[in-house]
Parts: C-alpha cells; structure tokens; sequence
C-alpha cells in the first residue's frame, strides 16, 4: 500500500548569532578562569559579616588547619619558586612549623615587600594556635593583617 | 539599448547604472559541530569559575607591644571567654558575669553609646574555638566597637572562670 508521506520542509536556522554569543562568553570565562593550585588542607572558614574583599593579588596566606598545622601560602608561582625550593612550586602551601614561621615570614617579605597577609583559619581550630600566629605577626612587624570569612547569611 | 538585461525594466534598480554582479553562491557550512564544542567549553569553564572572592576581616595590632595604654577602669570593659564558647563581662575590676552571646551587640552597642572612651579587652581561652575569636570580633565591629585590643588569657583569669561556674 503507498503512504502518504509527509513532505519534509528542510528548517535551515541561522545559528551565527548564537556561536557569536557562545564564543564571547566562552572567551570572556576562559580569560576570567584562574585555576588554583591544589589546597593542602580543608579548610572550613568561619562566617562574619565583614563586606572587605580579600586582595587579588600579593597575597601571603597562613592557613591554620583543624588539628593545628600551619601552612604558609603565596599565591605567585615565582614567588613559591623561590622561598619554597623548585619542588614546592606547585604547591599552594607548605606546612611550616611554628619556629621557623618568623624567619619564613621576614624572608618573603624581602622578596616582595608588597605581599599582603592573610589568616585562613578553620573555624574549628583552637584559638591558641591563632594566637600564637598573630604573636608572630606581631614580632615580624606585620601589624596589618585580615582575617579570611564567609559572608555570614542571615 | 541592446543590452539583455537593460531591456526588461527593473524596478529596484537605482540610476541607470548597470553593474556587474558576480555569481554569489551560497556557502553552508554545517555549524553543528562548532556550537557543541563551544558551549561543551563554556559550561566547562562557567562551572569552574568562582567569581565571588571571599570576604575578610580586618586587622591592625598595635606595633610595638611593649607600649602600655592606660586607661582610667571605668572606660574599660573585659570580656572573656571560656574553652566551651562561653562570655563572660566585666567592667573595671568587677566580677565577671556570664552573657549571652546574642545579646552581646546590643550591650556593646549601649555602652559605647553612653561611653564613647569605652574600650573593649577581649580574653579568650586557648582552647576555644577560632571560630568564637571571629564571632566576637565580628559582633564587635557590628557594635561599631572601634577600640578593641586582645590580650592573652592568664592562668588567673582561667580559674576566674572557672569559680564562677561553680559559684
């Protein structure tokens, strides 16, 4: 028995505008991305209602993590490079132990006077560590520091 | 006029001008494959992408800490907090007195408000939580609470504590 086929109707889109948009996009993210180098650590940050953006660059994180180790971070591969030793440089932190964190410290702001400091601390880890760190800081001359927090939601 | 084209009147055409017309062929190319690729990599990085930094907390300590500040007892409020988050207050040389931490920004609020000298000493145990340090803070920057300076936790402010829980 012959069918009856329906006639097809060939539907041509225009698709050029959208491969336009998708490629401006796609270079506008690709431009954006900065990819991080692996955490050493978890770190569960603690929430304020601080508004402060952290700075983007020429920042020198210590991460204090939950069972009390310090990892000192730089966010500038060169820098890493050279305070950490070749191998470390893709690392983006190093534990360091509590007495050699004031030589660290001084060393990498002679490298880059610029560096900002920045305390990433878990937010279950003991204050006394903090303390400790801000002591530090504070015989290191850093007297200017921030704290890194989450936007506490209310 | 003998010309083919030019005999047959046409209503588009402007002036008399003729002009030569290349032969346009259309060219398709399928995109198909373009656009997956593309949005394939635009939500591959959409989805990497964090766009929001995080938010800090600043800090300025005092930079030699040797220098002593006096301050006359009645400007000066202590508060202190025990290993399990607790926070006790005081003025002066009073005896502590525990408070609730929801309460802590409103009554830091009133008293700077009636003292503007009011300067804050912030105690806390070291084996409290970071997170208690950056809530304190936190309450008291919302408190408008400029002066605040934190001092290491003696042994003697230890028991302190630790009496009152008993008593």
């Amino acid at each position: 028995m012959p069918k009856i086929k329906p006639k097809r109707h060939g539907v041509l889109i225009d698709m050029t505008p959208l491969v336009d948009v998708a490629f401006l996009l796609l270079t506008f993210f690709m431009l954006t991305t900065q990819f991080k180098p692996p955490e050493e650590v978890q770190i569960n940050l603690p929430s304020s209602n601080s508004v402060f953006k952290l700075p983007e660059s020429d920042v020198m994180t210590l991460s204090l993590s939950k069972d009390g180790r310090i990892f000192l971070g730089l966010d500038s591969q060169r820098l890493r490079g050279r305070l950490f030793g070749k191998e470390n440089e893709l690392k983006a932190g190093i534990e360091v132990p509590k007495e050699k964190l004031a030589d660290m410290l001084i060393q990498a702001r002679t490298m880059n006077p610029k560096l900002r400091t920045v305390i990433k601390g878990d937010r279950d880890a003991e204050y006394g560590i903090a303390q400790d760190v801000m002591d530090i800081l504070q015989k290191t001359k850093i007297t200017r520091f921030n704290l890194v927090t989450n936007l506490k939601k209310n | 006029m003998a010309g083919v084209g030019g005999g047959a009147p046409e209503p588009r055409s402007h002036g008399k001008k003729k002009r030569k017309k290349g032969k346009r062929i259309g060219i398709r190319i399928d995109m198909t494959p373009l656009v997956d690729v593309a949005f394939l990599l635009l939500t591959f990085f959409m989805l990497t992408t964090s766009m929001s930094r995080p938010q800090t907390m600043e800090i300025n300590l005092p930079p030699d800490e040797n220098v002593k500040v006096e301050i006359a007892e009645s400007n000066l409020i202590t508060l202190r907090v025990n290993d399990k988050g607790e926070v006790f207050w005081n003025r002066g040389m009073d005896a502590p007195e525990k408070m609730e931490f929801a309460k802590l920004r409103g009554f830091i609020r009133e008293q700077v408000q009636s003292n503007p000298k009011l300067v804050t000493l912030v105690k806390i145990d070291p084996k409290a939580k970071y997170e208690t340090m950056v809530n304190i803070m936190d309450e008291l920057n919302q408190a408008e609470m400029q002066r605040f300076s934190i001092a290491r936790m003696t042994e003697q402010d230890q028991t302190l504590l630790a009496n009152i829980k008993k008593g």
